[in-house]
């Protein structure tokens, strides 16, 4: 092989590495939400109800305990399971369940998922229940919106007012 | 069966590059000292791109965008090079992970460099996702939700790492937390780790060639000048990227946890990760004992231990009665049984006198340098022709045995390294017109360093060296792959007809 094709080929080589960074540094591209697509994400932090109410110990009750366990009220630890039920133009959309972390079930939930929502103009509600309730919900916000391309639209707690708030 | 015919393609591919390139210029040969480049030009670059970058959410993207638009012509041509530089050390270390495993030299004794190298790599990836991070655009938003939303799946993380993504501002203190972990934090542990993977080996090549590092500078830097690197829109907590154009080198994994969820996504990183740690077990390899040291043959020159690769032997202070001062120390952990060593002892000389076995002062227990002259004295003897030809070779290269003929003799070793150059004078006293050597290609030695310090002794210039008086003209080398049989039988054929024609014009 004489010095040209050698120095040529030695080119081609170059060239191609670069090339190979070159497509792959930004191609091909991904496509994370359609552009008839937005977003709705559900998060919040949130310490539900306890499952049992607390219980008063009788003075006989207390005084079988230590004494520096004899708290007046027996106060069972598991906390309810939240429950969040999202409809979109009256369709049920999601039905979310967020278990309490901890050995007890006692944890505070952090509450996250990630919806697609159609672009264009929307009635959305949410309910939520965080106590021990089989039926019907603790929470509900419904609002009307009108929802464009990559928008992202966060279903969340307010645990001051103890209401449930949507911010898009 | 995979790694036969991963090592037949990696042959083929480097003879190539072998003939474009030449031996000592071939990539493939650099691949790790590639790599260190790389991450030079990308501490250069970075240094210079951090002189200008704002480490605050206000001002990160609005101090790449200067950089990359106002200052192009410096600044952008760093940030680029600080991009593609890092695309590229993922390519060069993807082939030296398939070049190594291809050449089975990731189990035994080398177990520890193939499974540093694994958590090494995750390190790299760590730190370029971090880099993707800090230009706070609409890419870096999408990396660190998914970040978040991947280490927040991890039971015994408190979850709550996505919060800080949502509605409201980025808090200046976790940002400064990325920026510290990627100027600083990562960098040392990474640096760390390449200590750490590179200690079990010596005499390591820390650069590439010149010409190499010079083209490849020039090819990266004519690519940031074409195709500059650009951010995403800025970063709006209030939207979710549409289409994103992601470095696919480092970034590949977000799509997977798009797709799959956080959790399939970290039991596949996590097999893989696992699989590639354990694979020099899978199955490991049952390695020959270890070389070692004749202390009442050694006189402490220290030889060996320059010789070796792997760093197995160190000198000592004597520990015995004679005048030496110092001894070599063993290190077995460290030891392939490659026989370097005994090429490089003067001890191993067939010539020593007054003993019916010979003995080096460093050798295999099941191969030592009595075997070497034994087996050189045998294949003379089988000879019956005019012409006698003795062929050393090793076992990692070309197949010797095949050239073996009534004019032909073969000596097979762990490594052409392992060879006295006293025994090539031997074997030529003893009757050998010409002296064949073989070994791995050049440049690219199983052991490392077996042919460099073959030829360097041959030639002379490594110790210990050829007889002065030795006929140079009928000592040869030919440095081959395995797949390169018949070009070692046509070498082979008109190094015989050579010789053959010296000897009647004598």
């Amino acid at each position: 092989m004489n010095k040209v094709t050698r120095i040529t080929l030695q080119a081609v080589a170059y060239t191609l590495f670069c090339a190979l960074i070159y497509f792959f540094s930004t191609a091909p591209a991904y496509t994370y939400l359609e552009s008839d697509q937005a977003e709705i994400k559900l998060a919040f932090k949130h310490a539900s109800k306890r499952v049992h109410e607390c219980v008063k110990r009788s003075r006989k009750e207390l005084m079988k305990l230590p004494p520096n366990m004899r708290k007046t009220n027996d106060c069972p630890r598991e906390r309810a399971i939240v429950q969040v039920t999202i409809y979109l133009d009256g369709k049920r959309i999601a039905d979310k369940k967020f278990v309490p972390p901890g050995l007890h079930q006692d944890a505070t939930v952090f509450a996250y998922a990630k919806l697609p929502l159609p672009v264009g103009d929307h009635v959305l509600s949410v309910e939520m229940r965080d106590s021990a309730r089989t039926e019907g919900y603790d929470y509900k916000k419904e609002a009307s919106m009108s929802i464009t391309t990559g928008q992202a639209l966060v279903v969340g707690f307010d645990g001051v007012n103890n209401e449930l708030t949507f911010s898009y | 069966m995979i790694r036969k015919a991963s090592n037949s393609a990696v042959l083929a591919i480097e003879k190539g590059f072998n003939r474009v390139f030449s031996n000592e210029l071939n990539p493939f040969y650099h691949l790790g000292s590639l790599s260190f480049y790389f991450f030079w030009i990308i501490l250069i670059s970075g240094i210079y791109v951090f002189i200008f970058f704002e480490t605050n959410v206000a001002g990160a993207y609005n101090s790449v965008e200067y950089m990359t638009h106002d200052q192009w012509w410096l600044a952008g041509v760093m940030r680029s090079l600080h991009r593609y530089a890092s695309d590229a050390v993922i390519i060069t270390i993807f082939l030296h992970l398939w070049r190594e495993f291809s050449r089975d030299r990731y189990r035994g004794v080398r177990w520890f460099s193939w499974f540093t190298g694994v958590p090494t790599l995750w390190m790299v990836v760590m730190l370029g996702i971090t880099g993707y991070w800090l230009v706070w655009d609409m890419l870096a938003q999408y990396i660190a939700i998914a970040t978040s939303e991947l280490i927040d799946w991890i039971p015994m993380v408190p979850g709550a790492m996505v919060f800080n993504f949502l509605d409201g501002q980025v808090s200046d203190r976790f940002f400064t937390l990325m920026a510290f972990l990627h100027l600083l934090g990562l960098p040392i542990m990474l640096v760390f780790l390449l200590w750490t993977h590179v200690s079990r080996i010596s005499q390591i090549d820390f650069y590439p060639p010149r010409a190499l590092a010079i083209w490849t500078l020039v090819s990266l830097t004519v690519l940031s000048l074409i195709k500059p690197a650009v951010s995403h829109e800025a970063a709006q907590l209030t939207q979710s990227p549409t289409t994103l154009h992601l470095d696919w080198f480092y970034l590949n994994i977000y799509p997977l946890v798009d797709m799959l969820g956080p959790g399939l996504a970290w039991a596949i990183s996590t097999s893989v990760t696992v699989l590639l740690m354990m694979l020099p077990w899978l199955p490991s390899r049952g390695e020959n004992p270890r070389a070692e040291i004749n202390l009442e043959h050694c006189n402490g020159c220290g030889q060996c231990a320059k010789d070796c690769p792997y760093g197995a032997i160190s000198m000592q202070k004597r520990t015995d009665e004679r005048k030496y001062d110092f001894e070599p120390r063993m290190e077995d952990s460290l030891c392939t049984a490659c026989g370097i060593c005994t090429g490089s002892c003067v001890s191993s000389s067939p010539f020593r006198m007054g003993r019916d076995i010979l003995v080096s002062g460093i050798e295999m227990p099941w191969y030592g340098a009595n075997d070497l002259r034994e087996k050189t004295l045998k294949g003379l003897e089988s000879l019956t022709e005019d012409t006698k030809i003795i062929v050393y070779g090793c076992v990692n290269g070309l197949d010797v045995d095949q050239v073996q003929n009534p004019a032909t003799a073969a000596v097979v070793m762990p490594c052409a390294g392992m060879l006295p150059p006293s025994l090539v004078d031997f074997a030529l006293k003893k009757g050998a017109d010409g002296v064949f050597v073989t070994g791995c290609r050049e440049g690219d030695c199983f052991h490392r360093f077996g042919n460099r310090w073959t030829d360097a002794r041959i030639l002379g210039t490594r110790e210990p060296h050829l007889l002065k008086r030795t006929d140079k003209e009928k000592v040869i080398a030919f440095w081959g792959a395995k797949t390169e049989s018949k070009e070692l039988m046509e070498k082979v054929g008109a190094y015989r007809a050579l010789i053959k024609e010296g000897k009647a014009d004598e």
